[in-house]
C-alpha cells in the first residue's frame, strides 16, 4: 500500500502533477498541430503553435483546478480515505 | 540279527571284486559326497585309499546314509570314550561340555570299581551294563590286539589265561546256580559281537586302535589265516574272548586281503555257523573244566558243603536283596563270609583224628595267616575268600591275576558274582590298594568325594569286619588247638586211668590163691610189675598232656578275654567259644578226677596187697616158730608122723587161735567196717569236694556265660528300651515344654497386649494434644506465611507493573532507536499496553489509563520527540511558502505570490521567537505562530508547540494537520504512560508499606 502523502508533502505534489500534466498536454497539442500543418495546412506554422497553445491552456486549467479543489482524487486507484478532515 | 550278517557275504564279495561295478560305484560316491560326518569322511577317505569301498546291492540309498551317520556318530562316541578313559582332562573337559557325558562316561567307565554309587534298585540294569561292559572291553581288547607286539600279545594271553581260570574259579563256586543260563549268556556274546564287528568295519577303521592296520595290511596277508590257526590251538575257555576278537581283526583285516588277485575266500560267513558251535562246545568244556577245578579244590578237604553254603547264602540274599537295603547286606555280608571262611576252618580241623597228625597241624599252622590275609583282602567276594580259606595256596597270587585288567572274561561271567556282592566294590576299593589298575581308575576320579567318602566309610566298616574276623578265626584257630589238646589230654588221662585199673586187676588177679590161671604166679606178677610201668608211663603221659591241656585253656581263656575286651560288643561267637572252652576244661576235668579216682582205688588195692602179705609172712613166722625144722614150701616127700601131728596140733591151735582171731575180728568188724568207713568217707568226701568243687566251677562258668549272654542281652533290650523311653520322655518333654511355652506365651501376650494397648492410648492422648498444638501452630504459620505470599504477590505484582509502565513510557519516548530514518522510528504500543495490562490485572483504575491509550498508537505506534521535531522543519517551511493561502484556496497565482513573499521575507530575528507570557491570538500570523511553536520546541515542549500550531489558519493548517496529529497522538499516549507509571509506582510505595 502506497504510503500516505503527508500534509506538507501534498502541495509539492500537486505541482509535480500540474507540470507532467501540461507537457503532456503540450506534447499532443504540438503534434496535433503538426499532423495538421503538414497534411492539411500544407506545413504551415500556426497549427503547431496551436495545439501548443491548446495544450498549455488545457494543463493551466487543470493544474488551477487541482489546486483549488484539495481533496479531488486523483490516480487510477480508489483511495479509502479513514480519517475525516477537520 | 541273522539278517544283518548274511548281508555281510553279499558286502564281501562286493569287497572281493575289488574293482567295482559301475553301478556299485555311482552310490559309493554319492554315500562320499552326503557324508556329512568329518569323521564319516575320513573313515571313506581311508577306505578309498585301501583300495575298496563297501557298496552294497540293495537300493536303500537313504537307509544307507542312516547306518552309516549311526556307525560314524557310534565310532566317534567310541574313540571319544576311550580317549577319554586314558586321558582324565579330556574326560572332564567331555563331561563339563556336552550333556549327559557324565552320566555316560560315568556308566561306562567306572563300572568296576565304581559300584557303591550305584543303588540297589537297578540291580538287573547293573547286570545288564555289566555284560555291555565286557562287551565293550572285548571290543576294546579286539581292536587293540592287532597292535600288540609278539611279548604283549604273550603278555595278554597269560593274563587272559589268569582271567579264564579265576573265571573258572568264579563259575565253579557259582555251580549251585542256575549254571546253565549263566553259560548262555556268556556263550551268546561271540555271535553277538561277530555281526557288529562287520558291521562296523567302516566306524571300527577309525577308532585309533585299528588305525594302523589297513596300512599294515597291504603288506602282510596274514589275518584270517592267523586268527583262523589261533583259534583252534587254544584251549581255554578264553577262546570264548578270543573268538570274537580274532573276528573282529578278521573283519578289518580281511578287507585288504580279499583283493581281485585271489578268488573270494569267504571265510567269515562259512566259518559262522561252524565256528559258533565249536565255541559253545568249547565253553561247555571250559565250565566243565571248571566244575572238575571246583570238585577238586573242594575235594583237597572235606568242604565243597561248606563252599557251597556261603554261596547258596549269597543267593539267597541275591534274590532278597532288591527288597533290602545297601547297607544292612553290605555288613551282613561280610559276616556270611567270615562264616564261611570259620565253617570252612571248622569243618577241616575236625577230621584230624581221622587223618594224620601232622598234616592237620600244619594246616592249622597256615590257616591264620592265610585266612588272616584272605579276610584282609576282603573276603572280597566269597568265593574267593572261601577258596583262600579252604586251600593251602597263598591268595595274594590268585588275587593279582583276578584283578587283571584283561579280565573280561572274568567280567562277564562274574558279573552276577559282582551284582551279588554289593560289598564287593568296597573290596574293589580295597583291592584298588593291592593291585595297580584298579588304582589307576580309581585316581583317575579324585574328584567324586563323597563317593569316595563313602567307599571310605565302606573301607573302614569292612576293616572293622575284617578285624572281627580275624580274632574270630585266632580265637578259632586256639579252640581248636586246645580241643585237640584237650582231647588228648583226656584221652591220655582215661588210658591212665584204665592202665591203673588194670595194674589193679592184675594185682588182684595175681594176689589170688587161685593158681588155676592160665599162668603161673610169676608170669602173673610179671603181668603185674609190666601193668604198673604202663601204668606209671600212662600217668605220666597223662599228667604232661593235661598240663600242656591247661597251659592252652589259659591261653584260650586270655585270647578270649582280649577278644571281648578289644571288640565293642560281645560277639555270639566269642561266647560259644567260651562255653566250648568251659566245656572242654570240664571234660578235662572230669578225666582227671577220673585218674584220681582209679588211682584211690589203686591205693586201697596195694593196702589190700600190703595186709595179705603181713598175713602171710605172719603165718610162715609162726610155721617156723612151731616147727624150726620144717619148711614150708621146703620139703619133698612124706610127712612124719610127728611131723603131722604137730602139724595138726598146730593147726588146731591154730585153728582155734583163728577162731578166737575170728571171735575177735568178728568183734573187731565193726569197728574196723567203721574206720574202713570212715576212711572211705573221707575218700569220697574228698572226691565229692574235687567234683563239687569242678562242678561248681563248671556252673559259675556256665552262669557266668549265661550272665554274659543275657547282660548282653538286657543291655542291648535295656538300651533299645532305655532308648525308647528316652525319645517318649523327649517326646513328652518337648510337648510339656510346648504346652507351657504356649500358656507362657498366651499369658505374656495378654499381659504384653494390655500393657501395650494402655501405653498406646497413653501415647495416643499425648500425641493427640501435641498434634493439636502442632496443628494450631502450623495454621497460624500457614495463615502468615499466606498472608506474607499475598503482600509478595502484590508487591511483584506491582514491581511487574512499574516495569511495564517504565518500559512503555521509555518506548513512548525513544521509540525504535536503531532505525535509519526519523519516518521509521514508530513501534506499536500493543505489546507493552498488553504487558501492562495482565500486569494490572482486573484493576479498574489501570484499565481506565489504559483505554485512554489511542487506538492509532496502539497499531502504528506514535513518534517520538525527536522525529516530530525533525518533521517540523520542513512542516515549517511549506507552511511559510503558502502562508497567504486562505481556507478556500487560491489561484495559481496567489500561490505564486505567495511563494514569492515567503522567498523576500527574512526572519532573521524572528526566527524561534520565545512568546511572550500573554499572548493575543487575533495577532498572531502564521509566521509568528511558526516562530514560537519552534521555539517551543527546542525547549522540549511538545505540548506547546501543539498549542501554537493548532492556532493556525487556512492553507498552513492543512499542510500542518498531520504533523499536529502525530503530535497530538505522542501527547495522549506519553500522558497516558506517565499516568500509568505513576500509579504503578504508589501501589509499589504502597506495598512497601
Amino acid at each position: 500500500m502506497a504510503a500516505e502523502v503527508r500534509s506538507e508533502d501534498e502541495l509539492g505534489k500537486k505541482w509535480d502533477r500540474c507540470l507532467a500534466d501540461t507537457i503532456v498536454k503540450m506534447g499532443g497539442g504540438l503534434a496535433v498541430g503538426v499532423v495538421f500543418s503538414v497534411f492539411l495546412f500544407k506545413r504551415r506554422p500556426w497549427p503547431v503553435a496551436f495545439g501548443t497553445g491548446v495544450g498549455l491552456g488545457m494543463g493551466y486549467s487543470n493544474c488551477q483546478h487541482d489546486f483549488r479543489n484539495p481533496n479531488l482524487l486523483h490516480g487510477t486507484f480508489v483511495k479509502k480515505i479513514e480519517k475525516g478532515e477537520k | 540279527m541273522w539278517r544283518a550278517s548274511r548281508r555281510v557275504p553279499s558286502r564281501i564279495k562286493c569287497l572281493g571284486q575289488g574293482r567295482p561295478t559301475s553301478r556299485a560305484q555311482q552310490p559309493c560316491r554319492n554315500y562320499a559326497e552326503e557324508g556329512a560326518d568329518k569323521s564319516a569322511k575320513a573313515a571313506q577317505a581311508r577306505l578309498q585309499a585301501v583300495g575298496s569301498l563297501p557298496t552294497e546291492t540293495s537300493s536303500g540309498g537313504v537307509g544307507r546314509t542312516i547306518l552309516t551317520a549311526t556307525l560314524a556318530v557310534g565310532a566317534g562316541v567310541g574313540g571319544l570314550t576311550v580317549y577319554a578313559k586314558t586321558s582324565p582332562e579330556f574326560r572332564k573337559t567331555l563331561e563339563g561340555n556336552i550333556p549327559y557325558a557324565r552320566e555316560y562316561l560315568g556308566a561306562v567307565l567306572d563300572r568296576g570299581p565304581k559300584m557303591p554309587d550305584l543303588g540297589l534298585g537297578g540291580v538287573v540294569d547293573k547286570a545288564k551294563d555289566m555284560v555291555g561292559m565286557g562287551k565293550k572291553k572285548e571290543e576294546q581288547l579286539g581292536s587293540f590286539l592287532p597292535k600288540l607286539s609278539k611279548s604283549k600279545a604273550d603278555e595278554e594271553e597269560k593274563q587272559r589265561k589268569a582271567a579264564a581260570d579265576t573265571a573258572a574259579q568264579a563259575i565253579a563256586y557259582g555251580v549251585d546256580q542256575p549254571y546253565p543260563a549263566e553259560a548262555k549268556v556268556s556263550s551268546s556274546p561271540p555271535p553277538v559281537k561277530y555281526i557288529p564287528t562287520h558291521e562296523r568295519g567302516t566306524g571300527k577303521d577309525e577308532e585309533s586302535p585299528a588305525i594302523a592296520v589297513p596300512a599294515a595290511a597291504d603288506h602282510r596277508p596274514l589275518p584270517v589265516e592267523e586268527s583262523e590257526v589261533a583259534t583252534p590251538t587254544d584251549d581255554k575257555p578264553r577262546e570264548i574272548l578270543a573268538e570274537p576278537i580274532a573276528f573282529g581283526v578278521s573283519a578289518i583285516m580281511g578287507r585288504p586281503q580279499s583283493t581281485p588277485k585271489k578268488p573270494v575266500p569267504e571265510p567269515p560267513p562259512a566259518q559262522l555257523p561252524d565256528e559258533k558251535p565249536p565255541a559253545a562246545e568249547k565253553m561247555e568244556q571250559s565250565t566243565a573244566e571248571a566244575v572238575a577245578f571246583a570238585v577238586s579244590v573242594g575235594t583237597d578237604e572235606p568242604m565243597p558243603v561248606a563252599a557251597k553254603e556261603p554261596s547258596a547264602a549269597h543267593k539267597e540274599s541275591a534274590t532278597k536283596r532288591p527288597a533290602k537295603e545297601k547297607k544292612p547286606v553290605g555288613v551282613e555280608k561280610p559276616e556270611e563270609t567270615a562264616a564261611a571262611a570259620i565253617a570252612a576252618s571248622m569243618d577241616e580241623p575236625l577230621p584230624p583224628e581221622s587223618k594224620s597228625e601232622p598234616k592237620a597241624k600244619k594246616k592249622a599252622e597256615d590257616k591264620p595267616a592265610t585266612k588272616k590275609k584272605a579276610l584282609k583282602e576282603k573276603a572280597e567276594d566269597t568265593a574267593a575268600a572261601a577258596v583262600a580259606a579252604g586251600m593251602d595256596l597263598p591268595i595274594p597270587a590268585k588275587a593279582m591275576t583276578t584283578s587283571g585288567e584283561a579280565v573280561t572274561d572274568k567280567h562277564v561271567s562274574r558279573e552276577e558274582k559282582l551284582v551279588e556282592t554289593p560289598e564287593d566294590t568296597a573290596a574293589a576299593a580295597v583291592a584298588a590298594a593291592l593291585d595297580q589298575p584298579f588304582a589307576t581308575e580309581a585316581r583317575e576320579t579324585p574328584m567324586r568325594t563323597p563317593e569316595e567318602v563313602q567307599a571310605k566309610l565302606l573301607e573302614k566298616e569292612i576293616d572293622d569286619l575284617a578285624d572281627r574276623a580275624a580274632t574270630l578265626a585266632i580265637i578259632q584257630h586256639e579252640l581248636q588247638d586246645l580241643k585237640r589238646t584237650a582231647t588228648s589230654a583226656i584221652h591220655a588221662q582215661e588210658e591212665a586211668a584204665h592202665a591203673t585199673k588194670m595194674h589193679s586187676e592184675q594185682i588182684k588177679h595175681a594176689m589170688d590163691e587161685d593158681t588155676s590161671g592160665p599162668l603161673g604166679k610169676e608170669e602173673q606178677w610179671q603181668a603185674v610189675t609190666g601193668a604198673k610201668e604202663a601204668q606209671v608211663d600212662a600217668l605220666k603221659q597223662a599228667e604232661a598232656t593235661a598240663a600242656a591241656a591247661r597251659e592252652n585253656l589259659e591261653k584260650v581263656r586270655a585270647v578270649i578275654k582280649q577278644g571281648k575286651s578289644s571288640l565293642s560288643e560281645p560277639d555270639q561267637e566269642i561266647l560259644s567259644a567260651e562255653e566250648e572252652l568251659g566245656k572242654l576244661a570240664y571234660e578235662l576235668e572230669t578225666a582227671v578226677g577220673k585218674v584220681s579216682k582209679a588211682q584211690a582205688d589203686a591205693q586201697v588195692m596195694q593196702e589190700y596187697q600190703a595186709l595179705v602179705e603181713q598175713g602171710r609172712k605172719q603165718f610162715k613166722k609162726e610155721l617156723e616158730s612151731i616147727m624150726p625144722d620144717v619148711k614150708l614150701g621146703g620139703w619133698r616127700g612124706k610127712l612124719s608122723e610127728d611131723e603131722l601131728n604137730s602139724l595138726i596140733a598146730h593147726a588146731h591151735r591154730r585153728i582155734e587161735q583163728l577162731q578166737s582171731q575170728l571171735a575177735e575180728q568178728q568183734l573187731l568188724e565193726k569197728s574196723r567196717m567203721d574206720d574202713a568207713l570212715a576212711r572211705q568217707r573221707t575218700e569220697d568226701e574228698k572226691e565229692t569236694l574235687a567234683l563239687l568243687s569242678r562242678e561248681l566251677e563248671r556252673q559259675k562258668r556256665e552262669l557266668a556265660l549265661a550272665q554274659d549272654l543275657r547282660i548282653a542281652q538286657a543291655r542291648d533290650q535295656y538300651e533299645a528300651e532305655m532308648r525308647t523311653q528316652l525319645r517318649r520322655q523327649a517326646g513328652a518333654h518337648s510337648e510339656h515344654l510346648q504346652d507351657v511355652l504356649r500358656v507362657q506365651e498366651q499369658e505374656l501376650s495378654s499381659k504384653h497386649q494390655a500393657e501395650m494397648h494402655d501405653a498406646l492410648m497413653d501415647e495416643r492422648d499425648r500425641y493427640q494434644v501435641k498434634l493439636n498444638e502442632a496443628m494450631a501452630r502450623l495454621r497460624g504459620v500457614e495463615a502468615a506465611i499466606e498472608g506474607r505470599a499475598d503482600i509478595e504477590r502484590e508487591a511483584r505484582k506491582a514491581q511487574e507493573l512499574l516495569i511495564a509502565c517504565e518500559t512503555l513510557k521509555r518506548l513512548i519516548n525513544t521509540g525504535n532507536e536503531e532505525a535509519a530514518s526519523w519516518e521509521e522510528r514508530r513501534i506499536p504500543l500493543s505489546r507493552e499496553v498488553n504487558t501492562v495490562k495482565e500486569a494490572a490485572g482486573d484493576s479498574k483504575f489501570f484499565q481506565t489509563l489504559l483505554g485512554s491509550v489511542p487506538q492509532q498508537a496502539m497499531e502504528a505506534g506514535v513518534f517520538p520527540e525527536d522525529s516530530l521535531r525533525q518533521r517540523f522543519l520542513r512542516v515549517k517551511r511549506v507552511c511559510r511558502r503558502v502562508a497567504m493561502i486562505d481556507e478556500t484556496g487560491g489561484t495559481l497565482f496567489q500561490f505564486f505570490v505567495s511563494y514569492l513573499q515567503s522567498l523576500l521575507l527574512v526572519d532573521a530575528g524572528r526566527r524561534s521567537l520565545p512568546p511572550g507570557k500573554e499572548v493575543d491570538p487575533k495577532k498572531l500570523d502564521t509566521f509568528t505562530l511558526l516562530s514560537y511553536a519552534e521555539h517551543s520546541l527546542e525547549n522540549g515542549d511538545l505540548e506547546q508547540a501543539a498549542r501554537f500550531m493548532n492556532q493556525l489558519k487556512g492553507e498552513p493548517r492543512k499542510v500542518a494537520s498531520d504533523w499536529l496529529e502525530e503530535a497530538r497522538l505522542t501527547l495522549e499516549a506519553r500522558q497516558a504512560a506517565q499516568a500509568l507509571a505513576a500509579a504503578a509506582a504508589a501501589v509499589g510505595l504502597g506495598n512497601l508499606v
